[in-house]
């Protein structure tokens, strides 16, 4: 039997927490299948973002991936849903979603090709700004920047008919500072890394979306793993990016503490405030079209979030 | 194995075209690793469509009107009529302007295409010799990443996670130094050469300015417009292209409507020879990624060096070398990362040694064989590559100098931090 | 020969065309944005990916133009000294060598988009991303095409050379 080294790209950095978890699943699963099976893992987006890693998995460069929102759900478009904006209230619900959807999202990856070996994330975005904003009336008074690669986001701004200012995201910091944008959005883990955080002066608490996060490795080269390891990896793989979780919600925690202490104040809306923004998400997914989830994954996780709230109350 | 690449090598000194040399070696290596030849086509895809890159085509457009209309003519006189009484007059304008548009434009050597064409033939007219004007206006390609707003000052404060604002106040001085140094060589070569000095004249210094009345306000609306949120960084091509369009051809109708398009297909080749000779680069690039080639390199600096005063020597001939081969985008994406760990092992500063990465990628980019401002002064000002490996060498030993007091003088960065 | 140059004039002629056309949109549109957003507070959407899109075009039409006029980055310092037939065989030697490899390049590109249409990513518009980046394999043809066709001009000048200089050899 041939020995397998599977070479895995990520856009996290070198020396971040999520390469950490990767070192020791590594050593973990290079000690459980005897060194028969090793990840070689390069970090920091060396190989180009989620796209370029998706081809380059394509023509066999590399063999897996570690993705966000946007990679997921070009390979399996009912992703999409994760992403919708205001749906989460807390991680629980995540939680409670995604373990329910689970054998589903895995049956439509591994239907374009792809093994999923486990979930992480990205955790939520929040909105970051320079004029405080806790109401759609609020958010239409900014100037909000709209990222490319988020297209349910963009999408309930078009419905709220906000300022909407695309800018690559080298782009921002600068445009934070000059005024040409009032409002971002972004894990606040990332706005520590983009540095944006020393330029907005509010976060509006409440979760806008969700960026969730997956490893996947190519079906054909996962069967090549002896089926008697096939397992033990896809547990060793999970059980280390729960673990991963709980350290980036944590991050994710200490970095608002962090922005906090910049000065940055923290702006709850109300609970009709909150009403608002939903409705208008449901209003901007009601004319989605094709290119995204289908309705019947739509009904099926609110009706799991539905079950959820009521139970857990 | 071998022979394929040497004869590829080979061919490259016999006028082959670099871009074709560069896949040629690609491919090679790609296949005696097994990948599929079209990662070499995914990168060339991924150069050309980046977003920092659109400025490239619009800004070579704007260049190219500039020096085909009377722009250059126009800024002579105001120069000599400015400072024309003091020796290098003239070079320390083009080296000033040339840092200014860098911080603006980022590290592709844009600056060679934009403003190589309004200030090359001006250094000839002032009397300035070929040589020299060449070497100037190539090295000067990317002096300025330094200063402020320059991307990759953005991209290593990101990477290397440390805070922007510092990086970019820390960047000041050794800039400056740079264009000190390079102002105080331009200077002394003037006066030996004997460059002809003028009177200072207030009159003419007014009516040459009124001529230039149009031109003159471009940086200010260009900076004016990014420092009040009118538009972004990456916009500052489009307004210049619109706004030299409107005077070159509008206003002062040195160019007119029906010559616009040979102007386009002029810039349009350039943009063309250099885009895919740094498509070619990132292919090439993705290979040493893949086959981890920079990190083999550092983890071998880490094993072999203790002394930090020997570590930043190693350190400055690697990154001059990959400044050299990779180009500055690939550089700051691939070899950044590596660098501040290992540079906390021998206590240096994490801003120092970001700046020292910085310049030296600045410096690389001008340096032979493969240094990228070089191959865009050859095509810009129609000469040979090896005239310009040759005219760039001075200016490359004052840089370098230069470089030697940055590396070793943490204080030039820190200075202003504290 | 000179069907082939017939030809190459009229691609010429679209390239320029196309050149102009794709040129001016870019200038266009990138200004638009700024406009759009600081007097309407709006922006195309789809503006920055399709800028993207003709930076490509742009820029491989114009590496397809540079091949015609012969304008592309070399380090040429051994042909120099060398006397003319010398020359004519470097030419025809590098010519040749850059036919193959944009060759592979084309194939290696027609790879590159058939695995596109196959991930089915879309770009702005809703337009299949491999409509556009269609323009690689065929630019890497076309300058396969134009260094072919130099390396046999070179090759024809080579064997006149040779056979005036068996010529002119004789008593
Ligand atoms: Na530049
Ligand atoms: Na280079």
């Amino acid at each position: 039997e041939r020995n397998l080294t599977i070479k895995l790209a990520t856009l996290a950095p070198e020396g971040s927490s999520w390469m950490k978890a990767f070192n020791q699943l590594n050593s973990e699963v290079m000690k459980k299948t005897e060194n028969r099976v090793q990840f070689r893992i390069y970090p920091g987006g060396v190989l180009g973002d989620e796209m370029d890693m998706l081809r380059k998995m394509k023509i066999g460069q590399i063999q897996g991936a570690a993705l966000t929102s946007g990679g997921l759900s070009s390979l399996f478009r009912e992703m999409d849903v994760l992403q919708v904006p205001f749906l989460f209230q807390n991680y629980e619900e995540v939680d409670t979603v995604l373990k329910k959807m689970d054998p589903f999202f895995r049956k439509g990856f591994e239907e374009s090709g792809y093994i999923l070996l486990g979930w992480s994330e990205a955790g939520f975005i929040y909105l970051m700004s320079i004029l405080p904003v806790a109401s759609v009336a609020d958010l239409k008074k900014a100037k909000v920047w709209i990222w490319e690669e988020s297209p349910m986001s963009k999408a309930i701004f078009d419905e709220a008919g906000v300022k909407a200012i695309p800018l690559s995201v080298p782009d921002v910091l600068v445009g934070l500072q000059t005024g040409l944008v009032d409002v971002v959005y972004a894990p606040p883990t990332g706005a520590i890394s983009l540095q944006w955080f020393t330029r907005v002066k509010y976060l509006t608490d409440v979760p806008l979306a969700y960026l969730a996060g997956g490893i996947l490795v190519k079906k054909d080269t996962f069967r090549q793993i002896s089926p008697s390891y096939q397992d033990s990896i896809i547990e060793i793989f999970q059980r280390h990016l729960d673990q991963l979780k709980a350290v980036t919600r944590n991050e994710n925690r200490e970095a608002i503490k962090v922005m906090t202490k910049q000065g940055v104040k923290i702006i709850t809306p109300s609970k009709d405030q909150v009403e608002e923004f939903k409705r208008l998400s449901n209003k901007a997914m009601g004319h989605i079209s094709g290119q995204s989830f289908s309705r019947k994954v739509w009904e099926d996780v609110n009706s799991l979030l539905e079950g959820h709230r009521k139970g857990g109350r | 194995m071998i022979l394929p690449l040497s004869v590829s090598l080979l061919l490259m000194f016999f006028g082959a075209p670099l871009f074709a040399v560069i896949c040629g070696l690609t491919l090679i290596l790609l296949f005696s690793v097994g990948i599929d030849s079209s990662a070499l086509i995914i990168e060339m895809y991924r150069m050309a469509t980046t977003p920092i890159l659109v400025a490239i085509p619009l800004f070579t457009f704007a260049g190219y009107l500039l020096s085909e209309s009377g722009a250059p003519r126009r800024l002579i006189r105001l120069s000599d009529a400015i400072l024309g009484w003091l020796p290098g007059g003239l070079s320390i304008i083009a080296l000033v302007s040339c840092a200014i548009f860098t911080a603006l434009t980022g590290a592709t050597g844009l600056t060679i295409i934009a403003l190589g064409g309004i200030l090359f033939p001006a250094m000839l007219k002032g009397g300035y010799s070929e040589k020299f004007s060449l070497g100037l206006l190539t090295t000067s390609g990317t002096l300025g990443l330094l200063f402020p707003p320059s991307l990759p000052l953005i991209i290593y404060a990101i990477v290397a996670k440390v805070r922007i604002d510092q990086l970019f106040v820390a960047g000041v001085l050794p800039g400056t130094l740079l264009v000190i140094l390079l102002s105080s060589y331009s200077i002394y070569k003037a006066s030996v050469s004997g460059v002809p000095r003028k009177r200072f004249n207030l009159i003419e210094v007014l009516s040459a300015l009124k001529g230039m009345a149009w031109e003159l306000p471009l940086p200010i609306v260009v900076l004016g417009g990014i420092y009040s949120g009118y538009f972004a960084v990456s916009e500052a091509a489009a307004i210049t292209a619109v706004y030299v369009l409107l005077i070159e051809v509008v206003i002062y109708q040195d160019i007119k409507w029906r010559e616009l398009p040979k102007v386009m297909r002029k810039s349009m080749v350039l943009v063309g020879g250099i885009l895919i000779i740094l498509g070619a680069a990132l292919g090439l690039t993705n290979y040493l990624i893949d086959e981890e080639v920079p990190m083999k390199i550092m983890e071998f600096i880490r094993g072999h060096i203790t002394s930090p005063f020997l570590f930043l020597v190693v350190l400055n001939l690697f990154l001059l070398a990959v400044g050299c081969i990779m180009g500055t985008f690939s550089a700051l994406i691939v070899v950044i990362p590596l660098i501040p760990p290992i540079a906390q092992a021998y206590g240096i500063d994490p801003i120092h040694i970001g700046i020292i990465t910085l310049a030296n990628l600045e410096i690389g980019a001008s340096i032979p064989p493969l240094g990228i401002n070089l191959f865009i002064s050859s095509i810009r000002f129609e000469k040979t590559v090896l005239r310009l490996y040759w005219a760039s060498l001075p200016f490359i030993g004052v840089l370098l100098f230069a470089l030697a007091i940055i590396t070793y003088l943490p204080w030039l960065s820190l200075a202003l931090l504290k | 020969m000179d069907g082939w140059e017939r030809i190459n004039e009229r691609i010429d002629r679209v390239e320029q065309g196309l050149l102009v056309i794709l040129l001016s949109s870019m200038i266009v549109i990138a200004f638009l944005q700024i406009v759009l957003r600081n007097l309407f507070s709006t922006g195309l959407s789809w503006g920055d990916p399709l800028v993207r899109n003709l930076v490509l075009w742009v820029g491989f039409i114009g590496a397809a133009l540079a091949t015609k006029e012969g304008r592309h980055i070399n380090i040429d310092v051994l042909s120099r000294w060398m006397p003319p037939l010398g020359k004519h065989l470097a030419d025809f030697v590098t010519q040749l060598f850059s036919f193959f490899i944009c060759g592979f390049l084309m194939f290696a590109a027609s790879k590159f988009i058939r695995n596109e249409a196959q991930m089915g990513n879309i770009t702005f518009l809703g337009i299949p991303a491999w409509i556009p980046e269609a323009i690689l394999p065929i630019v890497f043809g076309l300058m396969a095409l134009r260094f072919g066709f130099h390396a046999l001009r070179e090759a024809a000048a080579i064997l006149k050379a040779g056979k005036s200089s068996e010529r002119g050899g004789r008593p």
